[in-house]
């Protein structure tokens, strides 16, 4: 099962990255309180579970395929936070001067990795339902027709 | 079919699943910077080994290396592995259901037709 269990980790992942993209998409008219460090974009780092360098030592054996096991979260990147101004001095959350900061959220820029991340969790579905496919197989060894 | 055949299968079965595991693992990393895909090889292992003989057959082990197929800003290519994950899945199918109608004319040979 453990192909399947690989693509479980990755939907998780790929998950919270969209999870992560929604957060920012919805936070991008949030205006950050006066003096204070609002909203930034955040991104999520992940990578695999295992040591790539472990794999590359020449022929690698049973063990070496069974040390594969996924990715995992590896953290968040708040990102630098920068501030879009507007001028608006009627708004409660103006400062001195006038300006209301918003967070700085690129917008082509989530909607693309929103792209790629929900690509990806469509991808490993299918890798999952192979794997399960492969699975469901070995069972009928030696059934009778 | 004699035992040689039967081990030459279960050999490939192996290095199937161990190939879906591979692919399931770069269809995972999709979204790892820098991540280099791994490619399983076992086909031309086992056909060296058959020509050798049994024992050769058994020793056989998959090989995994890093794969030279990407994008040219060393990104995975999604398309291509998910082909491998459904070819992998039907070989694996193919070789089951050989299996079975071999285990099957083995059963009637030992009951007789009855």
């Amino acid at each position: 099962m453990q192909a399947m269990e690989i693509s479980r980790t990755a939907l998780d992942v790929e998950w919270r990255r969209l999870e992560l993209i929604a957060q920012n998409l919805a936070n991008a008219n949030t205006a950050n309180p006066p003096n204070s460090i609002g909203y930034s974009a955040q991104n999520l780092i992940s990578g695999s579970r295992t040591d790539f360098a472990s794999l590359l030592d020449g022929d690698i054996s049973e063990s070496g395929i069974e040390s594969l096991s996924g990715v995992r979260v590896y953290g968040i990147d708040a990102g630098a936070s920068s501030a879009r101004l507007v001028h608006a001095p009627g708004d409660p959350q103006a400062n001195a001067d006038g300006y209301v900061s918003y967070p700085n959220i690129d917008m082509a820029a989530q909607m693309t990795s929103m792209i790629r991340a929900s690509r990806a969790y469509e991808a490993n579905m299918v890798a999952m339902n192979a794997a399960r496919q492969m699975y469901s197989k070995a069972l009928e060894l030696g059934r009778r027709s | 079919m004699d035992l040689g055949t039967t081990l030459l299968m279960i050999k490939a079965l192996d290095g199937l699943a161990a190939r879906a595991v591979v692919t399931a693992e770069n269809i995972a990393n999709s979204g790892t910077p820098n991540y280099h895909s791994l490619k399983l090889t076992f086909e031309d292992a086992l056909k060296d080994a058959a020509a050798k003989g049994g024992d050769a057959v058994k020793k056989v082990m998959p090989h995994v290396e890093p794969s030279i197929v990407g994008t040219a800003n060393g990104e995975l290519r999604l398309d291509l592995e998910l082909a491998t994950a459904s070819t992998t899945a039907l070989r694996y199918a193919a070789l089951i259901e050989v299996l079975n109608r071999q285990t099957q004319l083995n059963a009637l040979a030992i009951t007789g037709n009855s």
